[in-house]
């Protein structure tokens, strides 16, 4: 009943995010020239690993639905699903594993929805179509819960499948490996010897297969945010390029740190830089201020529960995961390359807000009513995120609307010797131009209009 | 007062689901006024008065939905402003009011709408945005127009005109 409940009041908000990405124009830059490739290339193309960007299973599939839809708006629909699917799977997931018991474990559990959906990790990695770790969040938390079980003969073969899945979409999904060795190391009932065996010699695998066909990579293949700024890779390679190992462990931190304080972004310190300025976004320190209540409730909770096994098979797969995270963005931090450790972090933030909630019911009357105060904050500031993810992918709806109306000029131009870009551009240019495609709530705008009375 | 043990874990409650309720509800209102109307300034910036009133202050969407109504973008438009006409009513085409008022959005839209940057309208817009320092401008009017030289510009006749005037033929 209570889980019920729980679905219930996160449904609205759900939905309305499934709705906006559904109604999502797919966008002009990327989404093209993803497309441009599938219908190019066979499928077997994708399966050569000389590229920086190997996402085999990613490609094959967006190959198979964009051949065999019948249309290209069915093929459209069916990539879409093939994202939004998986953030729809993760929440009811989500709920259905941490099982609230009482109202307290309920409003617990809507706060850990709210965390769930409400980190960058999470919000960075609803671009469609880019659904690589998209997909690999919820084959996180499937992991887990068969970690968590009484073992099964089924258990082995579903964790590598699991894993080849959301290896073969994006290399976060190594994540899971050592996530699986972790678990079974702290006696996660749900996982052998032997699967920790295989599972290894996939990653050890896959790791060599990636290296010996690496080719000659660039060092820095993206923009690299350090400090308070952004290097483009021609620059980051002038600074570090001698030795790039401190600049990798840089990335490595940003990422996890993200998670964690959603402080820096994509490697730079906005929200810092903004309040030595003296005129920080508000909207940023609150998520800034409020992952740091959260990370700092979950240390209190991993600390005090470090004797409960289960609960500390917890704190080990999110310690991990981070690092994993961390380690897999060495060569330049994005928000939404911690997702596959967003799982991890909304069920640890469950158990702390429902510690949290137990501990301020035994408080004396003045330190009580302190308590209420600061989980009411906690629990708002969440809320609020979760309400701006929602904004956020309504504001990347618009983003790739207005690509469409002003940037066909220049890609005209641009990709003039291209001309199977230059047909799907025409074909899939109605869906991009759509008025009925998602636009952000004016707030602001309103509230200053109704101020003044106009 | 003393809270008994079932008030305070009704409190602790309803703190940790207040917020849920309140951005559930949030989202229900809000969604059903959009279904109910959509075209609430909350959702949408509210249509220009005129094609040029839209390419000089607004959102680029509201310039393309005019043009994609039936507006012309080859056609010219009466305007006269106070920063970009010195308040005299002139004729301009829509690229070069765009230019003019440095509205990049707007000049990628018009050039992806199909505008004839060749036209005698807009053949000095490369000028005008040269003349405004707007070199990025300037390029993207040669390379996406398909421009086949750049254009030459011609020698102000008066040289107190603002930008605008001085291209105006």
């Amino acid at each position: 009943m209570w889980r019920l409940l729980v679905l219930a009041i996160s449904a609205p908000l759900l939905l309305a995010l499934l709705i906006v990405l559904w109604r999502t124009p797919f966008p002009l830059s990327e989404g093209v020239s993803l497309i441009e490739d599938v219908e190019r290339n066979p499928p077997t193309h994708f399966l050569a690993a000389d590229t920086a960007y190997y996402r085999p299973l990613f490609h094959i599939t967006l190959s198979t639905l964009w051949r065999h839809s019948g249309s290209a708006e069915r093929a459209l629909q069916m990539i879409k699903l093939l994202h939004i699917v998986p953030v729809a799977l993760v929440v009811v997931l989500f709920l259905g594993y941490v099982r609230p018991r009482d109202v307290v474990d309920a409003g617990a559990a809507t706060l850990a929805v709210a965390v769930l959906v409400g980190v960058p990790a999470f919000r960075d990695n609803l671009e469609i179509p880019l659904s690589y770790t998209t997909i690999g969040i919820p084959i996180a938390l499937l992991v887990w819960m068969i970690l968590e079980r009484q073992h099964a003969s089924w258990h082995g073969p579903a964790i590598v499948a699991l894993l080849a899945v959301a290896v073969g979409f994006k290399e976060q999904g190594l994540v899971l490996v050592p996530i699986v060795i972790a678990a079974w190391l702290a006696d996660a009932p749900g996982v052998r010897r032997g699967t920790v065996i295989v599972v290894t010699l996939l990653a050890v695998g896959y790791l060599g297969f990636r290296l010996a066909n690496r080719g000659s990579l660039e060092l820095f293949q993206q923009d690299v945010g350090f400090g308070f700024a952004r290097l483009s890779p021609a620059e980051a390679m002038a600074r570090f390029g001698s030795f790039p190992i401190a600049i990798f462990a840089y990335n490595a931190f940003a990422t996890t740190s993200n998670v964690l304080f959603s402080e820096p972004t994509a490697g730079v310190f906005t929200v810092t830089a903004g309040v030595l300025r003296g005129g920080p976004d508000p909207v940023g320190l609150l998520n800034a201020v409020s992952s740091m209540a959260m990370t700092v409730a979950i240390t209190w909770w991993a600390v005090t529960t470090w004797s409960n096994r289960s609960r500390r098979r917890l704190t080990v797969a999110l310690v991990v995961s981070l690092l994993a995270c961390g380690a897999l963005s060495f060569d330049y931090s994005r928000d939404r390359l911690g997702g596959m450790a967003v799982v991890f972090y909304a069920l640890a933030a469950f158990h702390a807000v429902r510690a949290l909630a137990q501990r301020t019911l035994d408080l004396a009357p003045s330190r009580f009513r302190i308590g209420v105060a600061g989980l009411l904050i906690l629990a708002s500031a969440w809320q609020f995120r979760a309400l701006n993810t929602l904004e956020g992918a309504r504001e990347t709806a618009f983003k790739n609307r207005r690509e469409w109306i002003t940037g066909t000029a220049q890609r005209r131009v641009e990709f003039a010797d291209r001309s199977v870009y230059l047909q799907l551009m025409e074909r899939l240019e109605p869906q991009g131009i759509s008025d009925a495609s998602p636009q952000p709530t004016r707030y602001r705008r309103t509230a200053a209009r109704l101020i003044r009375g106009r | 007062m003393t809270l008994t043990a079932a008030s305070r874990r009704a409190l602790v409650a309803l703190v940790l689901v207040g917020p849920a309720v309140a951005l559930a509800a949030i989202v229900v209102v809000l969604e059903t006024y959009r279904a109910i109307q959509p075209d609430s300034i909350l959702f949408v910036e509210p249509p220009a008065v005129s094609l040029a009133d839209a390419l000089e202050h607004r959102e680029v969407e509201v310039a393309y939905s005019l043009i994609r109504n039936g507006a012309d973008p080859n056609a010219t438009l009466a305007v006269a402003d106070a920063a970009l006409t010195a308040g005299k009513r002139v004729d301009a085409s829509p690229l070069m009011l765009a230019v003019a008022s440095r509205n990049r959005n707007a000049v990628q839209m018009l050039l992806s709408a199909g505008v004839r940057v060749d036209l005698p309208a807009n053949r000095f817009a490369a000028c005008l945005a040269h003349d405004l320092g707007e070199n990025d401008l300037e390029t993207m009017i040669i390379r996406d127009g398909r421009l086949s030289a750049e254009p030459t510009c011609p020698q102000p006749v008066d040289e107190s005109a603002t930008p605008l005037l001085r291209y105006l033929r």
